[in-house]
This record gives structure tokens, C-alpha cells and sequence, in this order.
């Protein structure tokens, strides 16, 4: 039995939900064969060979004769190397680009895609996919009866991990495919700064929300994260309404993020907000309203006007009495 | 220039309710047009000369949607593909399904919109699957139409990596995002036209679908077991003072 996933890369090197992702593929894979293609313009074998000990026996690389920001052929390329190895999994990331991928190669192999899973498992030599749906209310796991078996994984789902029993060299295929050129002409790209962002890898995360009402606010809160060390957050509302800028949006639609300790400034939290954020270890959430959905998925609650907690978190926090937080 | 736009009534997600086993409890639930869509067919509105038509699947009820997409965006029809026959799609089965009536039924088309996904189901696969089985070219992620012309569409595409500008020859898929953009309300005299336009049923005999590829019969996935998830929180409501303490106590 083969599990394949796919490896995204950002300036040729693999990114880290790829490799959480080879990782959560090893550690459920039952003694299964566990694979990686990665397509790129350009292949330097010394940025891949450490992924053998995250998890992975193979790695196929298929050449690319466009831009690594073009990605329109990838799933064209993908069903290619379908004709050359039989995986009996395949599994992707659930960023855009695994989303994009993932139906052109399922719908290409007539097989069945579950999306943006939060959970796999192997029984049986099956793959059993749990995701979210209705907006997170309710939990559905998924049997695919036809090979192989896809799914999109949520990413922070799993963190990687090293497989001392990986020693033996990756073994590595590369390949070449005849493919036509896209039918769409890309005019203009802009490179997003930085890539992913900064919340990603945050320890602390201060959140607001429309409770904070002004952008005075959200300064004093950017004030407070700089105090704390922590990064600054927002919901979806308070970036549409110009409190910070886009790059802060938690959620479904912004970044998903799984901090040590996550503080709700002023969220009541609705379902998207909380899908990007529920996975935080520790939730403190303020807000005014003590029926606020968002206090059904903290750990500690405040009923008070956040951006009073705001204020007295900057005095407590300028005065020197937490310095070594 | 042909378009068909296609949407999907939902659940009022926001509105879910429970029954005492842990099911979510469908009837007598709000049904409502889904988001994305509602953002492409506001899109769709603006551009010239076009000639929009509207197509939805599932129970006779969703020719309520239709009737509002016809009202909010014009057009000149709007069909909707119901039979038993349909039910129990995935996303794969639902595609093969769109594709048997754009390739059999309506057969002349410029340029296939949809959402870029559905907020109850939210998995965004349709789309890709559908541009891949008419096996023509597909632009996602869409947040603006910047042109649209008689031979094709410039769209704005914001991805993870960043943001294209592309411009895709027709025949073409195009899936759309919310925007930032004011959606249009219907005056009383779009309603009634919308009413006087109607909505034509479409079933499984009417498309020419092979019943093999369609609905549960169709369908390669299968949920296997449906369940509430557990809240893994409990709240300890403390006072703003008390915070410091907390603190202190996690670092420690």
C-alpha cells in the first residue's frame, strides 16, 4: 500500500504544512509505503533529501517548464504521474493550492475528494476522512469506495515530526511529461511579502474584534501585542471595516492559527472566526455580552468591555511587573 | 456572450438545530441563496451584453433562489434540475450531473459562473470538477471581473501564494469569492419580471444524464457516520483583575 502526498514549496524549498503533512501521512499509515511529489521548475536534490526522516520512502519530482508561480498545469502534471505509479492515497494540504489541484486530479481519475479534513485514518486499508461541515457544526467521516482515495488536510492539523527508523536514503524519481500550455494567460502577479504569514508561527495571539469599535482601538491592542510579545489578530469584520490591515484576518477565509494562547478582544464569534482559532491550546475571551458564542470555546471568559481589559493590560504590562513574560 | 450562472440554495448555517440524539434537525429550517453565489451573481450584473442564465439543483423549493437570482442579476432564464434521481450527489456526481445539462440541455455557453464554494458543505470542488469534465480551462478564487468582452474575461484571482490578474478565453469557468462589493437590491419591478421569466424543472430523462453518474448511485464518497462535535472547553468565567493572576500561573 502507497500513500502519496503533495509537497508545496516557496523559493524551491519544501514549506512547513507540507511537511506536517508527510509527517501526519507516516503516522497514520499502518506500515504503508509513504510518497511525495513535488513539482518544480528547477529541482536541487539537497533541499528534499532531509525529508526522509519527516516521514517519506519517495519522492517523484516532475519538472515544470513554467514559472514556479504558475500553477495552472499542476493538476495536468499530477494525473500524468498517475499513469506511472498507483497510489492507493493521495493527500494534499488544504491551502488554495491543494484545493485547486486536488478536484482537477480527482474528477481526472473519476475518484472521490473529501475536503479540508481535520482528521485521517487507515482501516482496513481504507482511508476514513472527518471533516467539518454546516459551518462547523456538525462532524462527517467520509469512505471513498473507489481508488485511490483523496482528501485535502487542514493545515495545523499535526505538527512534523522525526522518524528515527527513517536511515536508509530517500529515494528519489524524477520525471518529464508533454503537457499543452494553459489556456488562460496570466497578465499580472504579485508576489505576496513574506509568503505566509507571521501569525502562523505566533506563541501569543491578540485578537479583535467589532467590540473594539475604532482603529484607536486596534492600536492600542497592536500596542499591547508589541508589550507582550505576542502578534495581532482580527475578525474578518473589523479588517473589512478598516480597523487593521488584511494580513491580521484569523478564520476560514484569513489565516488558520494555532497559538499557545489565543485573547479575544471584543469577538462574539461566529463560526468562521472560531473555525481559523479553535485549535489554540489556551482561549481567553472578552467581551461584553456574556452569551457570546465565543465563549462556548474558551477557557477562561471575562464579561467586560475590552477595551478597558486593553487599557489595564498596558499598564500592567509597561509598569516592569512582567518583564520576563 | 452566453452565461450561466450557477447557484446553490443551503441551510441557513447560523440556524442550526439539534435533537435530543445529536442530529441536526432539517425541517423547518431557513433555506437561503449561498454567499459566494450571491457575490457572483452581483458580479455577473454589470457586464454588457450579456445573456444570463440561471441554474440550480435540489428540491422544488430552491426556485426560490432562482427567482431572486433572476432579480438580482436579469437574465433571461433559470432552470432547475430536481429528481430523485439527483439526490444523494457528491461533489463529483453533482458536476457530472451540471455538465450532462450544460453539454446535452443548454449546449450554447460563453462562460460558466459559480461561488468559489458553499457554506454548507463548504468543499469548492464542483467547480474544478465540472471546467475538468467539459474539459475547458477554469479561473479561481475571483475577487473582481476587471473586463468582459465578447471573446473573453480579465479576473482577479487571490491565492495564498498572491494575487494574478488573468485573462481567460471563452469557453470558460469562473468561481467567485465575496468582495468588498455592494450587493444590488431588487426593486418591486425586478421581482415581478423575475416572477413573469419563472423557473423551468429539469429532470434526469430532460438532460440526458446516464443514471450510473448521478446522485447517491454516482457518488465515489460516502458519509459513513455524522456527528456533533464535542466541545472540549469549559468556560471559568474571572474577572478583569483577576487575568494577572493567570498569567502568572501558565507562566510558572
Amino acid at each position: 500500500m502507497e500513500i502519496l502526498t503533495y509537497i508545496q514549496t516557496r523559493n524551491n524549498l519544501p514549506v512547513c504544512d507540507s511537511i506536517d503533512l508527510i509527517s501526519y501521512a507516516k503516522e497514520i499509515s499502518n506500515g504503508a509505503v509513504v510518497s511525495a511529489v513535488v513539482i518544480l521548475s528547477e529541482f536541487s536534490k539537497e533541499n528534499f533529501t532531509g525529508l526522509r526522516k519527516y516521514g517519506i520512502d519517495n519522492l517523484y519530482v516532475i519538472k515544470s517548464r513554467f514559472p514556479d508561480f504558475d500553477k495552472r498545469k499542476y493538476g495536468a502534471l499530477i494525473l500524468q504521474l498517475f499513469k506511472k505509479i498507483n497510489p492507493d492515497i493521495f493527500i494534499l494540504n488544504s491551502t488554495t493550492q491543494g484545493r485547486e489541484i486536488a478536484p482537477v486530479v480527482a474528477s481526472g481519475l473519476n475518484t472521490g475528494l473529501t475536503a479540508d479534513c481535520t482528521k485521517l485514518e487507515i482501516k482496513d486499508n481504507n482511508l476514513i476522512s472527518t471533516r467539518p461541515t454546516y459551518g462547523g457544526k456538525l462532524m462527517a467521516s467520509i469512505l471513498c469506495k473507489s481508488k485511490p482515495q483523496m482528501a485535502t488536510l487542514r493545515t495545523n492539523t499535526f505538527k512534523k515530526k522525526i522518524f528515527e527508523e527513517n536511515t536508509t536514503p530517500l529515494n528519489i524519481e524524477e520525471f518529464e511529461f508533454e503537457i499543452q500550455n494553459p489556456g488562460t494567460e496570466i497578465l499580472n502577479f504579485i508576489k505576496k511579502e513574506g509568503g505566509f504569514s507571521s501569525l502562523q508561527n505566533a506563541k501569543i495571539i491578540l485578537a479583535g474584534g467589532m467590540g473594539l469599535k475604532n482603529k484607536e482601538s486596534f492600536d492600542k491592542l497592536k500596542y499591547l501585542a508589541k508589550l507582550m510579545n505576542a502578534k495581532t489578530g482580527a475578525t474578518r469584520k473589523a479588517v473589512d471595516s478598516g480597523f487593521i490591515e488584511r494580513e491580521a484576518q484569523i478564520g476560514q477565509t484569513g489565516e488558520m492559527v494555532t497559538p499557545e494562547i489565543y485573547i479575544a478582544f471584543g469577538i462574539r464569534g461566529a463560526i468562521h472566526h472560531i473555525m481559523g482559532m479553535e485549535n489554540s491550546k489556551k482561549i481567553i475571551s472578552v467581551n461584553i455580552d456574556s452569551k457570546a458564542p465565543i465563549f462556548e470555546i474558551s477557557d477562561i471568559g471575562i464579561v467586560d468591555d475590552a477595551v478597558k481589559v486593553i487599557d489595564m493590560l498596558i499598564l500592567e504590562f509597561s509598569s516592569g511587573k512582567n518583564l520576563i513574560w | 456572450m452566453k452565461i450561466i450562472v450557477c447557484i446553490k440554495q443551503i441551510p441557513d448555517t447560523n440556524d442550526v438545530k439539534w435533537s435530543k440524539d445529536n442530529n441536526i434537525i432539517r425541517d423547518g429550517v431557513i433555506s437561503v441563496l449561498n454567499k459566494c453565489d450571491l457575490y457572483a451573481i452581483n458580479a455577473i450584473r454589470e457586464i454588457k451584453n450579456a445573456e444570463i442564465t440561471y441554474l440550480s439543483m435540489g428540491p422544488l423549493s430552491a426556485c426560490k433562489s432562482l427567482e431572486y437570482a433572476l432579480a438580482l442579476g436579469g437574465g433571461k432564464g433559470a432552470y432547475l434540475l430536481s429528481d430523485k434521481k439527483f439526490s444523494g450527489a457528491d461533489t463529483l456526481a453533482t458536476a457530472k450531473t451540471i455538465s450532462y445539462v450544460i453539454r446535452n440541455y443548454i449546449k450554447e455557453f460563453d462562460l460558466v459562473v459559480t461561488g468559489q464554494y458553499a457554506s454548507d458543505g463548504d468543499t469548492g470542488q464542483t467547480p474544478y470538477s465540472l471546467a475538468n469534465i467539459l474539459g475547458i480551462e477554469h479561473i479561481g478564487y475571483v475577487t473582481e471581473i476587471k473586463n468582459a468582452d465578447e471573446s473573453g474575461i480579465t479576473a482577479v484571482s487571490v491565492k495564498d501564494e498572491g494575487i494574478y490578474t488573468i485573462y481567460g478565453k471563452f469557453p470558460l469557468v469562473i468561481s467567485l469569492l465575496p468582495s468588498d462589493k455592494e450587493i444590488y437590491k431588487p426593486l418591486s419591478a425586478d421581482y415581478i419580471r423575475a416572477a413573469d421569466i419563472g423557473v423551468e424543472i429539469l429532470n434526469a430523462a430532460l438532460i440526458g444524464a446516464d443514471e450510473n453518474q448521478i446522485g447517491l448511485k454516482g457518488s465515489p464518497t460516502q458519509v459513513i457516520k455524522a456527528f456533533r462535535p464535542e466541545n472540549k472547553r469549559e468556560c471559568k468565567f474571572i474577572t478583569k483583575d483577576e487575568l494577572i493572576t493567570e498569567f502568572n500561573v501558565w507562566k510558572s
